[in-house]
């Protein structure tokens, strides 16, 4: 772990260098978001000083990467110093995920309860319906799909929401086992399947599952 | 496997002891045996959040030794699968424990036989208070939006983390190394950790490396409750990655559990709000963290059950 101060514009940005401007802006405001005087995030995290330090740094790295001409040349020092190495520049090159994919990600996903909630009238007759198979040992595919077509969603809508593909959703309706990649991949997509339309997932996950051996 | 999780957070009400009780009930619902402790002694109840008004047996029977066992201080509950011991009618804070009677509930907790153990661990930051995070498997930290309530997580965090670099360091010679490194550097600053190691590197390197593991090692959440929709909505991820960042500690956020008027009514009626509102967003908030304390405990599992697997090898 190195001192603030011995951080590179990338570290502190949280950047790899083959960052472009619009990376680089996007980094420098969700830092700003984290560190300036207001932030409720880092509220009582840092002291004055400490925020000051931050703030100078941050400002000092945005204005050396944001424009192409000195960044080129803080890479070169860079590669000189031998702390990134030359690939690093590719943008082609594999990274690890960086914080502003983790945040834009995060945000994309974070809508999604939100248009869940309008849902919560449909929610509630699903789960009435749902109710009624516990007395059933056994749950099918078919089961499920009248329910699901009852409370008016379609497999896109959950595929969307989900981000699994209508036909493995499909293959759980239809009972196709054999053609979802594993048991394990049939466990979670039921689960998140399920999850789309209904508040409590686990008894039925259980009773469909009791079929696959 | 027994999974003990140990849930605090500011004072003020940010809401322990709702998502305490009502993670209790859901984890019940899905068949899962699960105990709360009302841990918050001085200012119990969790007992009323899942609408029980009068415990007959609590902790105190058991601190004061009137009883042997903590099994004998578990009532049931009127959810199936879900027990409470209460902390009611405790006149002892928990930072006023005695070393023998915290000693004695801390050894008890881990041998009680339950799937799911929760802690409403209150808001204290107590030595005694701490201690009771370190004898659970995860830290789960609760905040409401405000900086009042933000600068008490905080400063929970630290000082859990405080005690796992001391216990790192318990030796005599690392005490005094520890001791006048703390003086120098007051508070945990910004390159607190940083100094820190590479300090100790000097002097031990195979110390600094356990010392990083085992910072690594903890296993905090983090969940915003009574979030308006005026609050940002990834301000707990802005946290979890300030914690990452400066003080190289894991901390996944768990989302944001909306604010609902209704959450009141619920608690003066004395139902629990997941049972009387099941179809509103919070309910479905609150359904989602027990989804991922169910993801985390099945992958604790199965990470442990490789271990094994391993071993025998
Ligand atoms: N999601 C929510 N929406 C609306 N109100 C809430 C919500 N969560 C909690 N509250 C309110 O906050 C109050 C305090 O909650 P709770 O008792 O769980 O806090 P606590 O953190 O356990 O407090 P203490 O530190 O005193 O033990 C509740 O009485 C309730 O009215
Ligand atoms: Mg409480």
């Amino acid at each position: 772990m190195k001192q603030f101060d011995q951080q590179t514009y990338y570290e502190i940005l949280d950047l790899t260098p083959a960052a472009k401007p619009p990376d680089i802006r996007d980094a420098y405001r969700t830092a700003l978001e984290m560190y300036q005087d207001e932030s409720l995030a880092s509220y009582s995290f840092f002291d004055e000083d400490e925020r000051k330090t931050i703030l100078s740094k941050l400002e000092e790295a945005f204005l050396a990467l944001i424009d192409t001409d000195s960044k080129a040349d803080y890479d070169q020092d860079l590669i000189r110093r031998g702390l990134i190495n030359k690939d690093a520049l590719d943008p082609t090159a594999q990274h690890e995920p960086i914080l502003i994919d983790v945040l834009k990600r995060f945000r994309r996903e974070n809508r999604v309860p939100v248009i869940r909630s309008k849902n919560l009238k449909s929610r509630e007759m699903a789960d009435e319906h749902l109710n009624n198979l516990l007395n059933h040992d056994v749950i099918t595919g078919a089961d499920l799909r009248k329910i699901r077509i009852n409370v008016n969603i379609s497999l896109d809508q959950i595929s969307d929401e989900t981000k699994i593909r209508t036909t493995y959703l499909e293959a759980i309706e239809n009972d196709e086992f054999d053609k979802l990649p594993s048991r394990f991949h049939l466990k979670s997509f039921l689960r998140a399947y399920l999850k789309s339309f209904a508040s409590d997932v686990e008894p039925y996950v259980e009773r469909y599952l009791k079929r696959v051996e | 496997m027994r999974h003990i999780l140990a849930v605090g957070g500011g004072k003020g009400g940010s809401g322990k002891s709702f998502i305490s009780g009502n993670m209790g009930i859901l984890l019940a619902a899905r068949g899962k045996r699960t105990l709360l402790i009302d841990v918050d002694l001085g200012g119990a109840n969790l007992h009323t959040m899942i609408g029980i008004s009068y415990p007959r047996v609590s902790l105190s029977d058991f601190i004061s030794k009137d009883v042997e066992s903590l099994d004998d201080i578990v009532i049931p509950t009127a959810v199936p699968n879900l027990f409470l011991i209460s902390g009611a009618q405790n006149s002892l804070d928990i930072a006023n424990l005695h070393y023998q009677q915290k000693m004695r509930l801390l050894k008890a907790i881990p041998k009680l036989s339950f799937e799911y153990i929760i802690l409403d661990l209150g808001a204290g930051t107590s030595f005694n208070t701490i201690d009771f995070f370190m004898v659970s498997n995860y830290c789960l930290f609760v905040t409401t939006p405000e900086p009042t309530s933000i600068e008490n997580v905080y400063r929970l965090i630290r000082a859990i983390y405080l005690r796992k670099i001391k216990y790192v360091l318990n030796e005599d010679d690392f005490k005094a190394f520890l001791d006048g490194f703390l003086d120098r550097h007051k508070g945990i600053k910004l390159d607190f950790l940083a100094d820190l190691l590479s300090m100790l590197h000097r002097k031990d390197p195979e110390k600094a490396m356990i010392m990083k593991q085992t910072l690594q090692s903890l296993n905090f959440k983090l969940i915003v409750n009574q979030h308006r929709k005026q609050d940002r909505p990834d301000l707990g991820q802005l946290m979890a990655t300030l914690a990452r960042k400066h003080l190289a500690l894991k901390m996944d956020f768990w989302g944001n559990v909306s604010f609902d008027d209704r959450v009141h009514t619920a608690i003066c009626s004395k139902v629990p709000f997941i049972q009387k509102y099941p179809y509103t967003r919070t309910a479905t908030d609150l359904r989602e963290i027990c989804d991922s304390i169910m993801l985390l405990a099945e992958q604790t599992e199965e990470f442990q059950y490789a271990q094994q697997e391993l071993q025998f090898e």
